[in-house]
């Protein structure tokens, strides 16, 4: 039997650069790392058969060891430094190193087990960081590598240096390649399988604090965050970065109406409290929790707009409403109770699914529910409400929209306003004033992404300088300013919407479209109205393509994982439950009654058919082998093998290239009756 | 079923993901990580397992080996179904251990299985036992096999030296017959020449002809087959050095196709390619056990009817 003569990298090898490739990924999602740095790394890990051959080498090995020396070296001083803030960066550099260290290390007669859970580790930690679909995406692919790595770990032992001769044969060797690389395949799916049941099925807590919580403060605010929706602004220091998530945070269908006629802002919350710190925060009459807000009334009492409530308990609906549109709204699960409604939402109506939860509607005319996960409501648009001026404001509730931030970081914008109201007639209306002061700042001011590189950190840094800013920080100053003029305004958080396409009736809002705006109270208005002082936003709901849609629908699904809780499961559970009979009354409402089960039956007695045939079926390789041996005209004889027909076949004048196509077909046959070719390897 | 080296590292490893799990706040994508790592533990027990449920192996019949060299045999797993990874491991009585390793099995797949050096004897396996850590070499499962197969180890075969025996002396070869010297012999063809065979025995004609030494082959009679006379009355290394030399000439015997006859106490049979088989001679050898003093001797030399000639 001949000696394999390996040409290339062995599949193990193969397995474990995709495996560190994937690292190397993971590591790139969490941000911990410059991809400068990354880089070489990558490319290192794609060297990895080249630069085995160097192994054995003392300077080979010497320069990585003291590439690692090095870096920890780095690292402890960086620590030193920076008090610890860049030590899980550091450390999750100085894993992937490790890890790329390993890979071109590896010695012949090394196991690489420490590779492997390595490698999991880094999985489970930059899992933690990063959770959007890229990382799912990166999982995807690692998950089968490592399955198939173990695997062929387990075969190398068995390799022709140990004294094995069964692998010696080429023919042999990839024989058994192919049959552990579908085994191992097969063996991803099902635990993939598995993992899925379990996460579905498996009782835990949704909501279980950490371990030593009440001893720790394990959540951290960590060195950077995600640009999103906010239920308070800070600016006491604004020095960590922002990642710009495509995290998809609701799905609107428009259900009836132009899509293009959807307004623009989407509300979360107001926040009409100035902090100390120069942020803002929603008032404790406008939190969901609070007494007031549980009033089942939807009411806004400094508009005096008053709603009545419906008969049913999940659904509110704002008297002499006249809709325009509807919406079906798809809220992905998570921390925020918030339901996103514009202005002109005059009816909102909790699908049936919602069972546990309550509604609450703020006096702000916001709206929380009281359970998180994922959340289902159709709203009902019309025009945006208008009041007809009230006689006169008490002062009492004018109060809070024009009390004034104490933060030092307001001076500025209190300065501007001043200067800006010079200027202005006397006696300009409130609507005057927030034109002017928005118009101002739109087109003075410049707009920077959170955490983009110049970007303003304060309200004054803002303000003073040339660096630029983002919403919160035009919303902030344009609030504090209008309120330095006595004008009542709070700031509004929530997402926008870009219009769509007319034939667009789904649109994605994703976690970047999160956005601040000004809410202003204008007599003459009839009410509180809508300002934007940010000149340039996000783009919301682009036109990607059908590659677009298919991420968005993926990162639609990744969302619905990330934020499964026990709530989803109980619609799980229900959708699961109610599917077979939603299936049939389908069919029946399509074909009829008797048609319908018929339908069904029908597909079921296919079902069972398919599935018999298949088993009574031969495979297809004797098949190949039948049709070749007909082709030459043999039989084969009672308790004669194929090796030994097509021995007999070949006696006599006969077409070549039919003996061939039969001695393939001998071949597979073997393969895949024995997974072996016999010990010649060959057929002949 | 027990974990290995691996096994071991990666538990410790489970253990601490499953620490960490509980010491943060609950996320669903750290319990899926930790499902996922959890069930290839879970699962790896019942594949680990399947891998040898109903495992049956074939251990071939070394035949017997010769003491002080490794020997090989070959081993096969029955039925058709694919398995992957197996080592079997034959453990003797003596302590010695056989080992063979089968990187997959389905079909005609066959490996061999050594065994180390063995002094002279008969050693039957104490317990046969086929393992494997596949799939992800995390737990070894190991299952002992209802098969006892049996090692006879003959001594290390020594020349017996023609010529230059005497009444009490253990062995009585008569390898000088093998050349004709008695006269009784009819050729019978040639055959290449053995390392040490004397140069008056080569045929020069044929073997300048072939390009190499070729000698002559001769074909003896019944009276006139080598026979070896083994007195088991002794001890120690004598008794050893007998067996060798009675070794010596059945290889031989066996190697030029000739027959034998073997005489001991209890014992007076010949052995031949056809007839009972040389491999029992050797069988007898690797058990034969020394006999106290008192013991009859194996043959009266000086019977005609024995057909033993000395030399």
């Amino acid at each position: 039997m001949p000696e394999v003569k390996r040409k290339g990298p062995s599949a193990l090898l193969l397995c474990m650069m995709g495996i560190v490739a994937c690292n190397v990924r993971f590591v790139q999602l969490t941000g911990a790392a410059d991809p400068l740095w990354l880089a070489p790394l990558y490319v290192v890990t794609l060297a990895a058969p080249f630069l085995l051959r160097f192994r054995e080498s003392m300077v080979y090995r010497g320069v990585w060891n003291l590439a690692i020396v090095l870096f920890f070296l780095r690292l402890a001083l960086h620590a030193s430094t920076s008090e610890l803030a860049f030590v899980l960066d550091d450390g999750l550099m100085l894993a992937i190193l490790c890890q790329v260290h390993v890979l071109n290390n590896l010695r012949k007669e090394q196991r690489p087990d420490l590779l492997f859970l390595n490698s999991y580790l880094i999985a489970v930690i930059t899992g933690y960081i990063t959770v959007d679909l890229s990382f799912a995406l990166t999982f995807a692919v690692y998950a089968p590598l490592f399955i198939v790595g173990l695997h062929l770990q387990h075969l190398e032992q068995f390799d022709p240096g140990h004294g094995v001769s069964a692998l010696r044969s080429t023919v042999l060797r990839s024989t058994v390649l192919r049959a552990l690389r579908r085994e191992s395949l097969r063996r991803s799916a099902v635990l993939a399988g598995a993992t899925l049941l379990a996460f579905f099925f498996f009782p835990r807590d949704f909501n279980r604090p950490a371990l030593f919580s009440s001893y720790f403060d394990l959540d951290g605010d960590g060195s950077s965050y995600e640009v999103g929706f906010a239920q308070s602004l800070d600016f006491g220091g604004i020095n960590r970065e922002a990642a710009q998530s495509d995290r998809v945070v609701m799905r609107l269908e428009v259900l009836e109406g132009d899509p293009r006629s959807l307004p623009r802002f989407w509300r979360g919350a107001t926040l009409s409290e100035p902090r100390r710190s120069g942020g803002w925060e929603a008032r404790s009459e406008d939190l969901p929790a609070s007494s007031l807000v549980r009033d089942p009334a939807w009411v806004s009492r400094w508009q005096g707009l008053r709603l009545a409530r419906a008969t049913d308990p999940k659904a509110w609906v704002r008297p002499g409403g006249e809709g325009r549109s509807r919406v079906h709204v798809t809220r992905a699960g998570g921390v925020e109770q918030r339901l996103f409604l514009p202005r002109e939402a005059f009816a909102v109506e909790l699908d049936p699914i919602h069972t546990e939860g309550e509604l609450i509607v703020s006096s702000d005319g916001t709206a929380a529910y009281s359970n998180q996960g994922e959340l289902r409501y159709e709203v009902q648009l019309g025009l945006e409400p208008r009041e007809p001026a009230p006689r006169g404001l008490r002062p009492l509730e004018v109060e809070p929209f024009i009390q004034q931030p104490r933060s030092l970081f307001n001076q500025s914008a209190r300065t501007l306003a001043r200067e800006l109201s010079r200027r202005m007639p006397d006696g300009a209306s409130a609507l005057q004033v927030t034109r002017e002061f928005a118009a101002y700042l739109a087109t003075r001011y410049s707009y920077r992404a959170p955490g983009a590189e110049g970007a303003a950190r304060t309200l004054d840094e803002f303000l003073g300088t040339e660096a630029g800013g983002h919403c919160e920080l035009f919303a902030s100053t344009l609030a504090t300013m209008l309120r330095s003029r006595n004008i009542p305004a709070r700031v509004v958080s929530g997402y926008t919407l870009t219009p769509p396409p007319a034939d667009e009736r789904v649109l994605l809002i994703r976690s970047r479209h999160a956005h601040a705006w000004v809410e202003v109270f204008s007599g003459e208005e009839g009410g509180w109205f809508a300002v934007d002082p940010t000149p340039q936003l996000e783009g919301g709901g682009e036109d990607d393509g059908w590659m677009g849609g298919a991420l968005a629908m993926l990162e639609e699904r990744w969302a619905a994982v990330t934020r499964f809780d026990a709530g989803s499961r109980a619609r799980f559970w229900q959708a699961l439950r109610a599917f077979p009979r939603e299936l049939i009354g389908r069919a029946e409402s399509e074909l009829g009654p008797l048609a319908g089960t018929a339908a069904a039956i029908g597909l079921l007695v296919l079902l069972v058919l398919r599935v018999k045939r298949r088993r009574l079926s031969p495979p297809a390789t004797v098949e190949a082998l039948n049709r070749e041996f007909e082709r030459l005209g043999v039989q084969l004889q009672p308790q004669e093998t194929p090796r030994e027909g097509f021995r007999r076949a070949g006696v006599g004048d006969v077409d070549p290239d039919q003996l061939a196509a039969l001695r393939r077909a001998v071949e597979e046959h073997v393969r895949d009756r024995y997974a072996s070719a016999g010990a010649s390897g060959r057929v002949g | 079923m027990r974990p290995t080296h691996f096994g071991v590292k990666s538990l410790l490893f489970l253990t601490a993901i499953i620490g960490a799990f509980y010491a943060a706040p609950y996320v669903n994508l750290f319990f899926l990580l930790l499902a996922f790592f959890g069930l290839h533990w879970v699962l790896c027990i019942w594949w680990t397992y399947a891998n040898l449920r109903g495992v049956e192996v074939h251990i071939e019949d070394p035949g017997p080996l010769q003491a002080g060299a490794a020997a090989r045999a070959g081993w096969s797993v029955l039925g058709e179904r694919r398995r992957f990874g197996l080592i079997l491991n034959v453990e003797f009585d003596s302590g010695a251990v056989g080992s063979g390793r089968l990187a997959f099995t389905g079909g005609d797949a066959r490996a061999v299985i050594q065994f180390p050096a063995l002094d002279r004897g008969v050693y039957r396996a104490r317990k046969v036992t086929v393992s494997s850590t596949y799939p992800f070499g995390l737990l070894t499962r190991t299952v002992s096999l209802a098969v006892s197969p049996e090692l006879h180890v003959y001594p290390e075969p020594t020349a017996a030296t023609p010529g230059r025996l005497a009444h009490d002396v253990a062995a009585a070869d008569a390898t000088s017959n093998l050349y004709g010297a008695q006269g009784r012999t009819m050729p019978a063809g040639l055959r290449p020449r053995i390392e040490g065979e004397a140069l008056r025995h080569v045929h020069w004609r044929a073997s300048a002809r072939r390009g190499s030494l070729v000698v002559n082959e001769w074909e003896s009679d019944r009276a006139e087959e080598q026979a070896f006379l083994l007195d088991r009355r002794c001890a120690g290394s004598v008794f050893e050095q007998r067996l060798s030399s009675a070794a010596g000439a059945v290889t031989e015997a066996k190697h030029r196709g000739s027959a034998v006859r073997l005489v001991s106490q209890g014992l007076d049979q010949t052995y031949t390619g056809s007839g009972v088989h040389w491999d029992e001679a050797l069988r007898f050898l690797a058990g034969a056990a020394p006999l106290p003093e008192g013991e009859a001797a194996p043959l009266h030399l000086d019977d005609p009817s024995s057909g033993v000639r000395v030399a």
